[in-house]
């Protein structure tokens, strides 16, 4: 017979009071939790530009998405930081690419759809 | 079925057989002959009776795990009814396990200490059960220190021994008059709230 | 008859002190008085029906000893100290003296419950228990391979089915008087009662077997009888439950 997995009776009964007590503390999530992913749709929207920032000795990659309807409506995101300048730069290069709605550069945008107020 | 393989039908049949009669009675020719093979065939799949009775007890002994691996999958009261239909399938299919147990025990002994080990799991996870259920307001807490102790053993040898029970009755198992006695253990520590959820959701399946 | 009383051998290793045994036994009804006549018994049956009950205790012991399938006639022969052939004149062969056995322990389980239905009290349900227990504890080998012994000797297995029902039948009556004097609860549900006493039967009858697989003490009779209090408990009443508590504290100061 092959040797059977063995454990000592107080460790398992542990186990079994672990696997009780997950029916107290993990409950089913509700609808709402599930918010924070919806209110990122908008990104897929949006032109992406990479902006490059040299902070505390290491290039930080940020993301600048601005919705291309609305461009009032931008989120700059800090995506990640090297400490090599070439390789953040070749990194953003190609997670703006990446990101972009429009790869190809047929989307343009207008300048009325800023509603700047020069006053 | 020609899904199963020849050495599960062999298996299958072996089981059968020592349902029937003795582990001890039973000889190649007869399984050979209820799987349908010759015996020569059966000799190539496995060398000796030695051989076919170790698979029977592995098989026996994963069986078990499966079982035991079913622990509180759902938080509700008919979580134990269906890990109680399980164990009833199990005694039913190797019923002459338990009546062989100590001549086993004779020849085999590590087989008695697994098989220990397998009723230990079964004892304490009934006992934790009983616990889950105090917790979440289906049972009334323990009415006198170690009563819920006993009435898990009362529960294990209900479990356990009414195949055997049956058997020496004449009688076949009934699963109705099984899940009757089970619950009968359980009902005289049942809440309000435990006796709605009984009424609600492990009633209608008792009767049909 | 001190004879045979000089060792406490197995079975086996008696063989050699056959003859003498045999001698003392011819002796015994032999014996001759003054006049040089031979003494008979005062009654030919009073002899046979010691002799049987000493090969039926031997048989009760080696089975007991050795588990039902592994004992042979001489075995039981060596233990009872009688000859193979006088056994046999008693009991045909191990399925008459089986069949015996079993008799024996279903009279003496008759004659417990009859005299428990007539006043079923607490303490009386206590002195059942007691009495089971001791029971279980000389005829152990029936109860650790019942199933073994069913079906090797189908002769049994009618009788034992009946006795079986009687027996619930018994214990039935026995909750339903302490219902009637307000001890119990009533019945939640029709056949609430009836089921108790299976489970009573069940649990008392695969106790010994339970102790043996888990290799707990097979002679704890105070786990025993919590086992078996267990399944009552639930069904006390206040009176009931006064009467429970007055037992144990009798129990604990007389024992």
């Amino acid at each position: 017979m092959k040797p059977m997995f063995s454990m000592p009776p107080e460790l398992y009964a542990k186990m079994l009071d672990n696997l009780s007590n997950l029916f107290f503390t993990e409950k089913l999530g509700l609808d709402v939790d599930m918010n924070f992913y919806r209110n990122d749709f908008w990104l897929s929207d949006t032109a992406v530009i990479e902006s490059l920032q040299h902070r505390r000795g290491v290039w930080e990659i940020n993301l600048l998405f601005a919705h291309y309807k609305t461009p009032l409506k931008f989120l700059s995101r800090r995506i990640t930081s090297h400490s090599c300048r070439k390789k953040a730069t070749s990194m953003a290069f190609y997670m703006r690419r990446l990101a972009a709605k429009d790869q190809r550069g047929t989307l343009s945008l207008d300048i009325n759809d800023l509603h700047l107020s020069l006053n | 079925m020609n899904s199963l393989t020849t050495k599960q039908k062999i298996l299958e049949a072996s089981i059968r057989l020592f349902n029937w009669n003795d582990v001890a009675n039973v000889r190649l020719q007869q399984i050979a002959d209820e799987t349908g093979i010759s015996v020569g065939n059966l000799a190539y799949h496995f060398k000796n009776k030695e051989a076919i009775v170790q698979a029977v007890y592995e098989n026996l002994f994963d069986d078990f795990q499966q079982i035991l691996s079913a622990y509180l999958i759902s938080p509700k009261l008919t979580d134990f009814g269906i890990q109680m239909e399980q164990y009833l399938r199990f005694f039913t299919k190797y019923r002459f396990y338990l009546i062989d147990l100590f001549e086993i025990d004779r020849s085999y002994p590590q087989i008695m200490e697994r098989w220990r080990n397998c009723i230990g799991k079964m004892l304490l996870q009934i006992r934790k059960r009983l616990d889950y259920y105090v917790n979440s307001g289906i049972i009334c807490p323990e009415p006198a220190p170690g009563i819920y102790d006993t009435l898990t053993d009362n529960l294990w040898s209900t479990i356990v021994f009414w195949v055997p029970r049956q058997m020496l009755k004449e009688q076949p198992s009934d699963e109705a008059a099984f899940k009757q006695a089970t619950w009968a253990h359980i009902k005289p520590y049942l809440t309000s709230k435990g006796r709605d959820e009984f009424l609600l959701e492990v009633q209608p399946i008792m009767l049909s | 008859m001190e004879a045979h009383k000089i060792t406490d051998l197995t079975g086996k290793k008696m063989c050699g002190h056959i003859q003498i045994t045999t001698i003392v036994t011819y002796k015994h009804y032999y014996s001759i008085n003054l006049q040089g006549l031979p003494i008979k018994p005062a009654s030919p049956l009073m002899a046979s029906s010691v002799t049987r009950k000493k090969i039926v205790d031997a048989a009760v012991q080696c089975f007991n000893r050795e588990g039902i399938a592994n004992v042979r006639l001489q075995h039981i022969a060596d233990q009872a100290f009688v000859s193979v052939g006088n056994m046999t004149y008693h009991y045909r062969n191990k399925d008459a003296i089986v069949e015996a056995i079993w008799e024996q322990l279903a009279q003496k389980q008759r004659d417990l419950l009859t005299e428990f239905r007539i006043v079923p009290l607490f303490e009386d349900m206590e002195r059942l228990m007691q009495h089971i227990f001791e029971l279980q504890q000389a005829y152990r080998f029936f109860y650790t391979d019942t199933l073994e012994v069913i079906r090797a000797y189908p002769a049994i297995q009618s009788a034992h089915r009946q006795h079986m029902e009687w027996q619930v039948l018994q214990m039935d009556f026995a909750i339903q008087f302490n219902h009637s004097r307000g001890a119990f609860l009533p019945e939640k549900a029709p056949g609430q009662y009836l089921q108790l006493a299976q489970h009573f039967w069940l649990i008392s009858d695969s106790w010994l077997y339970r102790q043996c697989v888990l290799q707990a003490d097979t002679s704890d009779y105070s786990s025993f009888r919590n086992t078996l209090w267990a399944l009552f408990q639930p069904m006390f009443t206040d009176t009931g439950m006064r009467e429970f508590e007055q037992l144990v504290y009798f129990l604990e100061n007389n024992t």
